[in-house]
Formats: structure tokens, sequence, C-alpha cells
């Protein structure tokens, strides 16, 4: 058990907040930085890192979505679609991906983000123009539409490429159940770069799905007795003060900026674990 | 039948008022750990709490979309409901 004093708490309740805007703008959950923190800095034991950072990705996500769904931001119909095959990945991930090396795991995974970051990067550079497909949102099943205060107009879209999305939905919620990510570093780019959805639905719908692998996961955690409670809920203060703060901002911010920053973090998160996989 | 905006504030009033509920929760625990030295009873309530919102939001949808006759969405409904079930008994 970790002692907690008032300079502690503050720093946690301060981290939460960063995670929560981070996780509201880019539609990730922060556990990439939650687990690393938890564990290097406050000495604790991963399965403990991970299940307090499976609870801040769930509060995040319930937050942020309970807004963003109402606006139209996040695409319900897309997201519930996905979330099957993302829940069946965690589900087999946790059986049969368990079984393989975990730094072999995150050296392919490494290698997969960085071109993701570049292709992310290269069409921030481009504009937005490419994204919106009004005239046939109408026509898809799965499109949407959401009014954009950065543009003063509505967006419409429609999504491409439903099967492939959902290939790498079933790797992402694989690969989030036995790393402890919320898989929002996957899902993201998916439905941004393969799908053709606007920078801030993907978010949007990210974060309305990363939920509910997050809670499935933590309540096997929960039921072990790996939650601590007291920095919990500290982490959790903080993260849903952030996520109210980081709505309003992912509203006014522009898509390109936000594809920007989400290269970058893809680029810190490869990084991260290419030197992880090798020890 | 229920509409599309009546569904979406159903989702958006499930998910709200989860977090809020748990929020109280949390808080009320939080205090009554430092005050009382209580043990973590209504912090572990608000955590559970926490982690059945998206649950619920899910029973939502599936409901939400069987109304709407939407059966396919319904049905994508159902299999998120029972492998979460499924994650949580292995």
């Amino acid at each position: 058990m970790i002692h907690l004093n008032p300079t502690s708490m503050i720093f946690l309740v301060f981290f939460g907040f960063f995670i929560g805007i981070l996780g509201s703008v880019m539609g990730v959950g922060g556990g990439v930085f939650i687990v690393p923190l938890l564990v290097l800095v406050f000495n604790l034991p991963m399965h403990n890192a991970i299940a307090i950072s499976l609870v801040a990705i769930a509060a995040t996500s319930s937050a942020v979505a309970s807004v963003n769904v109402e606006k139209g931001l996040a695409n319900v119909r897309l997201g519930i679609y996905m979330e099957t095959t993302m829940a069946l990945g965690s589900v087999i991930g946790a059986l049969i991906l368990s079984m393989l090396p975990s730094a072999l795991l995150q050296f392919f995974f490494s290698i997969f983000l960085f071109p993701v970051a570049l292709s992310m990067y290269l069409k921030s550079r481009k504009g937005v123009k490419e994204e919106a497909v009004p005239a046939i949102a109408g026509k898809n099943l799965f499109g949407g539409s959401f009014f954009d205060p950065a543009r003063n107009s509505e967006t419409s879209y429609a999504v491409k490429k439903m099967p492939l999305a959902m290939f790498f939905s079933f790797f992402a919620g694989g690969l989030s159940g036995l790393l402890g990510l919320g898989g929002g570093i996957v899902q993201v780019p998916v439905m941004n770069l393969i799908c053709g959805i606007p920078m801030k639905a993907a978010a949007a719908t990210s974060n309305f799905m990363i939920g509910v692998s997050a809670a499935a996961s933590a309540i096997i955690f929960l039921k072990k007795g790996y939650i601590i409670p007291e920095l919990a809920v500290i982490i959790v203060m903080g993260v849903l003060a952030g996520s109210f703060v980081g709505i309003h901002a992912l509203y006014r911010a522009k898509s390109e900026k936000i594809q920007v920053a989400f290269s970058v973090l893809i680029m810190i998160v490869g990084v991260r674990m290419l030197l992880r996989s090798f020890g | 039948m229920l509409d599309e905006k009546k569904f979406l504030k159903l989702i958006q009033q499930t998910l709200f008022y989860g977090v809020l509920a748990s929020l109280v929760l949390l808080g009320a625990g939080f205090l009554s750990d430092i005050v009382w030295n209580r043990d973590f009873y209504l912090m572990n309530t608000g955590i559970a709490l926490l982690l059945a919102t998206p649950v619920f939001r899910v029973v939502m949808l599936l409901c939400g979309f069987f109304k709407m006759r939407e059966y396919n969405f319904a049905m994508a409904s159902f299999m998120v409901l029972a492998l979460m079930v499924v994650a949580v008994l292995i």
C-alpha cells in the first residue's frame, strides 16, 4: 500500500487533469502515460497500475461521451459495430495473445505505429478539404454529421472500408487487453485514415468505444483486488475535470492541429514501445 | 416509436448520471476515508458504478435500437453485451 501525502495527491489530480484533456481531445484513454507514471514514480506493481489506468480510461470515456453523443460528434452506430470486433479481440487476446511473448508483440506494434504517425502528419498538411463527403453521407449506413464550430459549418461524412476497420478494431482489442491500453491509439488513426472519418468525429467515437473494453478488463481487476481505491479516486477526479475542459477544446480546435498532435503522440508511444521491446 | 433525438438523449443521460452518481460516491468515500479513516466501501461502490456505466450504455443502445427497429445494430449491441459478460466470467 502506498502512502499519499498532500503534495503527491495534488500532483496526481493535476496529472489526471492533463490525461482527461488529452483523452477528450484525441480520443485516447491515456493509459500509455498513467501506467509508467504509477510504476516508475509511485513504485506501484504493474497489475495495480494497469487496473487504475483502466478505471481512468472508463471515466474519461463515459464523461466525454455523455456530451459528444448528444452533439452528434460520437457516431454510436459506427461505435457499436466496431465494438463487436474490439470486444471479441479483447476476449481472444486475453486467451491466445497472452501466450505470445509480450516483447515481440510490442516490437511489431511499435513498427506499425511509425507509418501511421507519418500518414497522419502528412494528411494534416493537406488540410481539411478532403475530410467531408457530404454527397454520399445520407446513403451510408454508418455515415454521420456534426456541427464544427472551428469551421462554423455542418460536416457530413460517409464511412469507407468498414470490413478493414473492423479487422483493425479486432486487432486493437487484442493488443489493448494485453498491453493495458484503451485502444484509441489504434482506433483513431484507423477511423481517420482508412474510413475517412473527420478527426473530431474519429476522436469522439474512439472515446465512446474505449470505455467498454476498459470497463470489461477493469471489472476483472476489481474482482481480483488490484484497484487501490484511494489512488484511483484521486486520478479519476482529475481525469473527469480535465475531460470536461477538453471537450470544449475539441470543439474549438482545428482538425489539422489535432492530427499533428496525435501523430506526435503516436511517435512517442511507438518509440517507448520499441525501447521496451528491447528490454 | 423512439426517435433519434430521444435515443441519443437517453444514451447521454445514462452516461451522465452514471458518472455523476459514481462521482458523488467516490467523493463521499474519499472524504469519509480522510476524516473518519473508514474502510473503502463507498469508494469501491463508486468505482464499481463507474465501471458499470459503459455496460448500462450498451444495454440502453440495445433497447433503443430494438425500439427503433434497427435490428442489425440491436444485434451488434447484444453481441458486445454478451462479450462483456464473457470477459467478466473468464
